[in-house]
C-alpha cells in the first residue's frame, strides 16, 4: 500500500514539476534556458564583502523548562577567504525570565524547585565554513545576496552555579544589505563537555545579528 | 406599386433638411458645472489616475469656455506629457486660445505645442508667432524639436550638438521621460552614423538600466552588438525579449538579428531551430495570408509590431489603462466625484472602442506585410548559412568566441564571478548580464 502511494506521489510531483516549468516562462523558450538551442548564461559578480566583521545582536535561549534567556552579544570575525572564517571571539550575556512552570508547580502541586541553574553568559571562539553563496527575492521585491556557514568551535558557558567548557555547533545565514552591512540569523548549540550526568546542559541559542564589515 | 415607390421617395427626401441641422448634445446634469470638473481633475491627478485625468482635461476644453478651466486643462495636459503620457495629444492644442500664465515652463510648453499644432496644419505664420514666444536658446523641448528636424534631413552633426546640449542641461528627475527620449534619439543617430560603440554606450550605461525598461532598447542594443561582432552578447540581450515581462506587440526584427548572427557564425542547427520556432508561432497566419483567407481570422497579427500601426497601439494602450484605472482606482475617489468620473471613463471607453475599429484593417495589412517579409527572409536563410559554412571568405574569419562553462572564478581576494545557466525567465538584476554560449562554426 505504501509502495503504491509512493508511486502515485512520484507521478504527481513529476507532472507538477513540468507544470511549474511551463508556468515559469518556458513557453517562451524552446528548451530549458536556450534560445534556438543556444544556451544562455549569466555572468555576474558577487558582492565583495570586507574581511573583518564586527557583529552585535540579540539572542534567545528558549529551551529551558523553567526560564527563557534573553541575550545581548557581540563578536568579531575575520574572513580568510571566501570559504573559511574565524569567529575570533563571540560572547553573549543573558537575562532570564521565568516561565509559568514554576508558578504552576507551586499552585497545583505545592512544590518548588530549590535551585534553578540559569545561564549567565556564553563565550566562544569558532571556525566558520562558508558552504553557500546565493541570492533570493525578499517580499517579492528586494533581491538580496546571502552566504551561509557552518559553525564549529569551543567555548565557555557560565551559569549561576558553575562553568562548563562547551563544544559549539551551528549555522548562520548572512544577508547583505551592501558590502559593509549585513543582517545575520544564527543558531548555535553550545554542548557542555564536562558535565557529570546525562542531564548536562545544552544551550541552543538563536540570534539576530547586525554585521558591520570593514 | 407606384404609390409605394412615391411614398418611399417622399420619406427619403423628407430627411434631407436634417442634414443641414447642427448636431448638438446635452451634457448629463453631473457634468454641467465646470467647478465639479476642476475638483475631479485635481483628485484624479492626486490618485495618479493619469489617463482619466487627460480625458477629463480634454473634455473640459471641449465643454467649457471658461478661461480658468481651459488654463487648468492645458496645465494638466502639459504636466501629463512631461510625466511621459505616450499618445499624441497635439490635436488638443489646435483650438487653444488662452494666454498662458503661471510658470515659465508651462508658458514655453504651451506656446511650443501651439506652434507645432499650427505647423502641422500648414499655418506657418501662426506657428512662427507662437515660436517667437519661446525661450529658443534654453527651452529643452524646442532644442529637441530642432534636433529631430536636423535628424530628419540627415544633418547629424547639428542634431548631435543639440542633443548633447540638451543632456547637459540641469533637468530634474521629473524630466526623465524627456531625457530618455533625447538619449534614445542620440543613440539612434550614432547608430545611423555607424558609430556603434558610442551608440552602445548610451544603451549600456543608461537606457537599459532604467526600470521599467523599454523593450525596443534591448533590440537596438542587440543591433549595435551585432555590428560590433559581439555575437554572444547580442544573443544574450535578445534573450531578454523572451521574458514574460515583454508584452505584445512583438518586433520581428528579433528573429532577423538572431538569423544574422547564426549566418555569420555558420550555425546551421541554430538557424533550423530559429525557423522552426518562427513557423510554430506564425505558420497558421502565414498560410492564411498565402491562401487568401481574411486577415481578421488571424488575431495573432495584432501581436506583431509594425511602425505603421502607432495610432492603433496608442488607442489600445489608452483603452487598457482607462479600464485598469476604472477597475482598480475609481472607488478610491471621493463619493461626490465618482459619478462624474464614471461617466468620463465609460464614455471615453465607448468612443475609443469604436475608434479602434477604424484602424483595424490597416493594422492587419501592415502586420501581415511585416510577417510575410520576415518569413521570406528566413526562408532563404538556411541555405545562405549552409553556403557560408564553406565560403572561403568566411572560413578564415577569426571570430572570437569565449567558452562559457558554468563556473565560479576568483577575482581578487574575496570577490568572484559566477557563470550560471539560465533556466527560464530572468531575475531583474541579471537582465543585462546574459551571453549566448555559441562558437564560430564556419569550417576552417
Amino acid at each position: 500500500m505504501a509502495y503504491k502511494i509512493l508511486i502515485i506521489l512520484s507521478i504527481i510531483v513529476f507532472h507538477s514539476w513540468n507544470a511549474i516549468n511551463i508556468c515559469h516562462g518556458e513557453n517562451n523558450v524552446d528548451e530549458r534556458g536556450t534560445l534556438d538551442g543556444v544556451y544562455i548564461k549569466a555572468i555576474e559578480t558577487y558582492p565583495n564583502p570586507k574581511p573583518q566583521e564586527f557583529n552585535f545582536g540579540v539572542g534567545l535561549y528558549p529551551y529551558n523548562a523553567y526560564y527563557s534567556g534573553f541575550g545581548l552579544g557581540a563578536s568579531y570575525t575575520y574572513y580568510f577567504n571566501k570559504t573559511w572564517a574565524w569567529d575570533i571571539v563571540n560572547g553573549m550575556s543573558f537575562f532570564s525570565f521565568d516561565k509559568d512552570l514554576i508558578s504552576v508547580l507551586a499552585e497545583d502541586f505545592g512544590v518548588e524547585p530549590e535551585q534553578i541553574e540559569r545561564i549567565e553568559f556564553l563565550v566562544g571562539s569558532n571556525l566558520k565554513y562558508v558552504h553557500s553563496y546565493g541570492k533570493l527575492i525578499f517580499l517579492k521585491k528586494f533581491i538580496r545576496y546571502y552566504r551561509s556557514s557552518f559553525i564549529f568551535g569551543i567555548g565557555l558557558a557560565s551559569t549561576n552555579e558553575r562553568s562548563y567548557f562547551t563544544g559549539n555547533f551551528g549555522f548562520d545565514i548572512n544577508f547583505f544589505v551592501n558590502d559593509s552591512f549585513s543582517v545575520k540569523f544564527e543558531a548555535c548549540d553550545s554542548m557542555t563537555l564536562n558535565g557529570s550526568s546525562i542531564a548536562s546542559p545544552n544551550y541552543i541559542v538563536v540570534k539576530i545579528i547586525t554585521g558591520i564589515s570593514y | 406599386m407606384k404609390k409605394k415607390i412615391l411614398l418611399l421617395t417622399l420619406i427619403i427626401y423628407s430627411t434631407f433638411p436634417l442634414a443641414g441641422v447642427k448636431w448638438d448634445g446635452t451634457l448629463p446634469q453631473i457634468a454641467q458645472d465646470h467647478k465639479t470638473w476642476e475638483i475631479l481633475l485635481n483628485e484624479l491627478l492626486e490618485k495618479e489616475m493619469y489617463y482619466g485625468a487627460l480625458v477629463t482635461a480634454y473634455r473640459g476644453l471641449l465643454y467649457y469656455d471658461n478661461l480658468a478651466t481651459k488654463q487648468k486643462a492645458y496645465q494638466t495636459i502639459v504636466t501629463l506629457i512631461d510625466l511621459g503620457y505616450p499618445e499624441n495629444v497635439l490635436n488638443m492644442f489646435v483650438t487653444g486660445d488662452i494666454e498662458p500664465a503661471d510658470n515659465a515652463d508651462f508658458i514655453n510648453s504651451y506656446n511650443f505645442y501651439k506652434a507645432i499644432a499650427n505647423e502641422s496644419k500648414g499655418m506657418k505664420k501662426w506657428a512662427d508667432d507662437f515660436f517667437s514666444n519661446i525661450d529658443k536658446d534654453n527651452f529643452y523641448k524646442y532644442l529637441f524639436y530642432l534636433a529631430v528636424q536636423a535628424y530628419a534631413i540627415n544633418d547629424h552633426p547639428k542634431s548631435i550638438t543639440l542633443l548633447e546640449k540638451i543632456l547637459k542641461l540641469p533637468l530634474e528627475k521629473k524630466h526623465l521621460p524627456f531625457i530618455k527620449k533625447a538619449a534614445r534619439t542620440l543613440a539612434r543617430i550614432y547608430f545611423k552614423q555607424e558609430n556603434y560603440l558610442k551608440s552602445l554606450d548610451i544603451y549600456e550605461t543608461f537606457l537599459t538600466k532604467l526600470n521599467p525598461i523599454t523593450p525596443s532598447d534591448w533590440l537596438e542594443m542587440a543591433w549595435n552588438l551585432y555590428y560590433l561582432k559581439r555575437y554572444q552578447e547580442s544573443l544574450g540581450i535578445l534573450y531578454n525579449l523572451e521574458s514574460q515581462v515583454v508584452t505584445p506587440p512583438h518586433n520581428l526584427e528579433n528573429y532577423i538579428i538572431r538569423a544574422l548572427v547564426y549566418l555569420d557564425l555558420c550555425a546551421t542547427d541554430n538557424v533550423e531551430k530559429l525557423i522552426n520556432k518562427f513557423q510554430k508561432t506564425y505558420d497558421s497566419a502565414i498560410q492564411g495570408i498565402i491562401n487568401g483567407k481574411p486577415l481578421r481570422n488571424h488575431k495573432e497579427l495584432l501581436l506583431i509590431y509594425s511602425n505603421q500601426n502607432k495610432n492603433f497601439y496608442d488607442t489600445q494602450n489608452a483603452i487598457n489603462n482607462l479600464m485598469t484605472e476604472y477597475n482598480t482606482k475609481l472607488k478610491q475617489l471621493s463619493k461626490d466625484n465618482q459619478p462624474l468620473a464614471s461617466f468620463i471613463y465609460k464614455s471615453e471607453y465607448m468612443m475609443l472602442t469604436k475608434k479602434i475599429n477604424f484602424y483595424l484593417e490597416n493594422v492587419y495589412n501592415a502586420s501581415a506585410t511585416q510577417l510575410i517579409m520576415t518569413a521570406e527572409s528566413l526562408k532563404f536563410l538556411k541555405f545562405s548559412v549552409m553556403r557560408e559554412k564553406f565560403n572561403p571568405d568566411t572560413v578564415f574569419n577569426n571570430i572570437l568566441s569565449q567558452d562559457f562553462k558554468n563556473s565560479f572564478e576568483d577575482i581578487g581576494n574575496r570577490g568572484f564571478t559566477l557563470i550560471w545557466e539560465q533556466q527560464g525567465d530572468y531575475w531583474r538584476d541579471e537582465r543585462n548580464k546574459y551571453f549566448g554560449d555559441i562558437s564560430n562554426q564556419c569550417v576552417k
